[in-house]
């Protein structure tokens, strides 16, 4: 993809965000149950709810709280949280590398995961092979992440504990990390104890989270490598002597991948989406869990602003994986 | 001596418990630097003996009978390791259609430096030099550009020339061409086809040529084998061939040519009678080898 | 069409379906049964046997079967009651999800044209969002109870069905009894119910099976998260939840949930499995 082309995507997404923005803004005014009631003390009078309100700007009319809202939107102010009456943007910032971290480590899986599986199934000729690969497939994708939590937590958690199951580090480890994005910092740190402890914490709901794209994903990219290995330049490539796992990998996989990034893009984002569960049950600090602590309290702001968050990550995955599918596809990069 | 030597070999497709005869007891012998044509209808089998040649035979192919020496060694005692150190160093092919015969994401150079860096060991540095001179040595402009081009850049008739380089890249014995001609427009043809010979004159290469047109044998081929329904009817030197015809098939396929030098002579299909008569020719002999 | 049936294997020969079927069969036996068969009151506290486990493990009391919660609430009794909520969400979730997504893709697949065009957008752009993060923003907009995680559910899952039957009527509206029905002077709708809605039922059902197992599953999340039912109330979902937070001391209360889960889904996955491979006519070509 050429610059341009990038640029004119980058500025597609201008209106996806104002329409998100818009969807949510009215979505939370319509919500039932009122947040100033739950945070008011018992016995507060009418003067302090109205206090409050004011407070919040929920007393003016909703096209000048949008319009407000959408102003402090582009300063970086997302207002204060109901429920931790904190600002909503740090609070976001604060949370989001872990919430990153576990995503990331659960796409490299699932990408490692389906890489093994799919070449694994189309190289071996035999019948027992990739038929493991098909039911290995099958069941990742059956299960949902939710499930695959649970079963990890009972097996690799309490009967087999291997894992710890719940949080992000131990609490009682000392350590002198400055960002949030604690295992990236600990590897560029070198230092690699520590980088294990934040992986064991991590590994369980990454799989989790990866299994059931691992699954559909596999799927498809093993019945697309079997199908690129009848095209002609294959034959071409086994008449040239070079074995299959040359042909397989060089040539087969590239093509192969091409009808798969779409669907891989789509999987990511509900890998994005299955954040929020894995992390509740995992008691995981990032941003999904704190979704869920917002929706229960009510927390509009919050809310809105996590949202806002969802709906831009799932903005740069899909910008990720056009970048990717044209660069695949040589005949995407002009024109 | 001869370079190539096919004997007796009998392949057959076993499906769902039926068994079709794709080859019966082909027989075929090549001298070095000569080019055989082998000539047929489609589905008389003359890409099956390709396919035998280049371990390429479907997975449900079996070859019952029968053996493949190249250069005294026979190859289907090879391991399949040996044989891929054969294929596209000694042996090499310039498929049918070059449309789907180039990788879509891969550049031009890196088809080419493959094959070198692969069968040669040289570095991807010198592959690239000698891609380039290959290139140039096919006749294409600015071999420099189209080095790093995708094949859906490039038109039909140079997507062809680029696959002749990469037959001809590492110096093989033997060149298969599987029908290089028939994908192609009609102006192109004649190009493609004088570039195949001129680079078999200059390497010196061993040419199967496989074709179904008679007019493409008499320009290029020494020796001509016919074939139909998996049989070789006649096996004969290209003169021999028109001047004095051994099969009554061979004489109608003859008649079936077009003539630019006699544009009046009626172009006669071959008749339904004999085509008959082969086929229960070839009943007979399925028969008679039944229990072979 | 009644000669096709005809060519149908028979359903008992299908050990999947006939399996399935039975194990979902005996879950809705035990919820309509629920009142009648579990040995305590599901919600009955007793705070002197709290998390006492299952039979299989040593230090059971006998008459709480599969163990008590940190209330000490028997759940047996709350697991039986649970699958009479689970199923009560199934039904009604799959069944609104398949009445939304049949009408809208019967009249996406037999009228065609821009209305086709414009439920098929509608469906890709419903399905790129995330269901489990979707559910949970639909369910803050709604208000948590049974109700909402039923409409939630039904809204975001309609594309299955929608998807589906639209490519089928699709199919079967090029075939000759719908010509004729034409020629025998049948308005659309009329065509829809009477020649091409049979057909699909098959179809229907396959997807019927695997939605509910989907319901089930979504039901037991947003139990979990607390945004369906109160916690009192003894849903699956919300066993899990307790049992999360003891789990190292009484990994049955999580145990014992998640394997009704896991049955159920995977009873029901068979079933719609099962109903494809018997119906399916594609198949058997």
């Amino acid at each position: 993809m050429s610059l341009k082309q990038f640029l004119q995507r980058l500025l597609l997404a201008l209106p996806t965000l104002f329409g998100v923005s818009l969807v949510v803004f009215f979505l939370m005014r319509v919500v039932p149950g009122d947040p100033i009631a739950m945070m008011t003390p018992p016995g507060a009078t009418e003067a302090d709810v109205a206090q409050l309100r004011a407070l919040y700007g929920l007393d003016k009319p909703i096209i000048t709280q949008y319009v407000i809202w959408l102003g402090a939107l582009f300063q970086g102010d997302l207002g204060t949280s109901i429920s931790l009456r904190q600002d909503v943007f740090s609070l976001i910032l604060e949370r989001m590398p872990a919430t990153l971290e576990l995503a990331f480590l659960s796409t490299m899986i699932a990408i490692a995961l389906c890489l093994i599986l799919s070449l694994a199934g189309a190289y071996f000729r035999d019948r027992i092979i990739p038929r493991a690969v098909d039911a290995i497939a099958s069941t990742a994708q059956a299960v949902p992440d939710f499930l695959w939590g649970l079963i990890f937590i009972l097996l690799l958690g309490v009967a087999w504990p291997l894992f710890p199951i719940s949080g992000r580090i131990n609490p009682r480890l000392d350590h002198d990390l400055v960002s949030q994005f604690y295992l990236f910092e600990s590897l560029i740190k070198l230092d690699f104890s520590l980088a294990l402890e934040l992986l064991r914490h991590l590994l369980l709901p990454a799989i989790a989270l990866a299994l059931p794209m691992t699954g559909i994903v596999t799927r498809l990219l093993k019945v697309s490598l079997e199908e690129t290995w009848k095209q002609d330049y294959i034959t071409m490539a086994r008449a040239r002597g070079f074995s299959r796992w040359y042909i397989l990998r060089k040539e087969a996989l590239r093509n192969a991948l091409i009808p798969t990034v779409t669907l891989g893009g789509v999987q990511l984002t509900f890998l994005l989406g299955g954040t929020v569960l894995i992390e509740k049950l995992f008691s995981y600090p990032g941003i999904g869990n704190m979704a869920i602590g917002a929706v229960i309290q009510r927390d509009l702001p919050l809310i809105q602003g996590l949202i806002l968050t969802f709906a831009v990550m799932f903005i740069v995955i899909n910008l990720l994986i056009d970048l990717s599918y044209s660069w695949l596809n040589p005949r995407m990069r002009h024109g | 001596m001869s370079l190539l030597e096919v004997q007796d070999l009998r392949v057959t497709l076993r499906q769902h418990s039926t068994s079709t005869r794709l080859l019966r007891d082909v027989s075929l012998s090549m001298e070095y630097g000569k080019v055989l044509g082998l000539v047929g209808e489609s589905g008389a089998g003359k890409s099956m003996v390709a396919k035998a040649i280049l371990d390429l035979l479907p997975k449900k192919a079996v070859i019952d009978k029968g053996e493949i020496k190249f250069n005294q060694n026979s190859l289907l005692r090879l391991s399949v390791a040996e044989r891929r150190k054969l294929l596209g160093k000694d042996i090499a092919l310039i498929p049918q259609d070059p449309m789907v015969s180039l990788n879509p994401v891969r550049t031009i150079g890196t088809h080419l430096s493959e094959g070198l860096t692969h069968h040669l060991g040289i570095t991807k540095a010198e592959a690239r030099k000698q891609s380039i001179a290959l290139l140039d040595e096919v006749l294409i402009r600015d071999p420099e550009r189209v080095i790093d081009a995708f094949s859906h850049e490039l038109s039909g008739g140079m997507r062809q020339r680029v696959l002749i380089a990469m037959a001809f890249s590492c110096s093989p014995k033997l060149i298969i061409a599987d029908e290089p001609t028939t994908a192609l427009d009609v102006t192109v043809q004649k190009r493609v086809l004088s570039l195949i010979r001129m680079m078999q004159r200059k390497q010196n290469t061993s040419l199967l040529f496989i074709t179904h047109d008679l007019g493409v044998v008499a320009k290029i081929c020494d020796q001509v084998a016919i074939m139909y329904e998996g049989r070789v009817l006649e096996n004969t030197t290209a003169k021999q061939l028109f001047h004095s015809p051994g099969h009554d098939y061979t004489r109608a396929l003859i008649d079936a040519m077009p003539r630019f030098d006699q544009p009046d002579k009626p172009i006669l299909p071959v008749s339904r009678k004999l085509k008959e008569q082969l086929q229960a020719e070839t009943r007979e002999v399925d028969q008679a080898t039944y229990n072979d | 069409m009644a000669d096709a049936t005809a060519h149908y294997p028979s359903p008992w020969r299908d050990a999947g379906l006939v399996t399935g079927s039975l194990i979902v069969i005996s879950f809705f036996a035990i919820a309509i049964l629920a009142h009648w068969i579990s040995p305590h009151d599901p919600l009955e506290q007793d705070l002197i046997s709290n998390l006492l486990p299952p039979f299989w493990v040593d230090q059971h009391d006998p008459a709480f079967l599969l163990g008590t919660d940190s209330l000490g609430r028997d759940l047996l009794s709350r697991v039986i009651h649970g699958a009479r909520i689970a199923l009560t969400v199934a039904v009604l979730a799959a069944g609104f999800a398949a009445v939304l997504g049949t009408v809208m893709g019967l009249i996406a697949g037999f009228y065609g044209g821009w209305i086709d065009s414009f439920i098929s957008r509608l469906v890709d752009i419903w399905m790129s969002f995330p269901a489990v993060l979707l559910s949970i923003v639909l369910v803050a907009v709604l208000g948590t109870g049974l109700h909402s995680v039923v409409i939630a559910i039904g809204i975001i899952d309609w594309t299955r069905f929608c998807r589906v039957i639209r490519a089928e009527t699709k199919v079967q509206r090029e075939q000759d009894y719908v010509a004729a029905g034409r020629a025998l002077g049948l308005t659309g709708p009329a065509i829809i119910l009477k020649e091409i809605l049979p057909n699909l039922l098959p179809v229907l059902m396959t997807l019927f099976c695997l939605e509910m197992g989907i319901a089930v599953v979504v039901e037991a999340i947003l139990s979990f998260v607390g945004l369906s039912l109160s916690s009192d109330a003894p849903t699956w979902g919300g066993l899990i939840e307790e049992g999360r937070q003891y789990v190292h001391e009484a990994w049955w209360v999580m145990l014992i949930p998640m394997l009704c889960i896991l049955t159920l889904v995977i009873a029901l996955n068979a079933c719609g499995e099962g109903i494809r491979r018997v119906y399916d006519p594609v198949m058997h070509k």
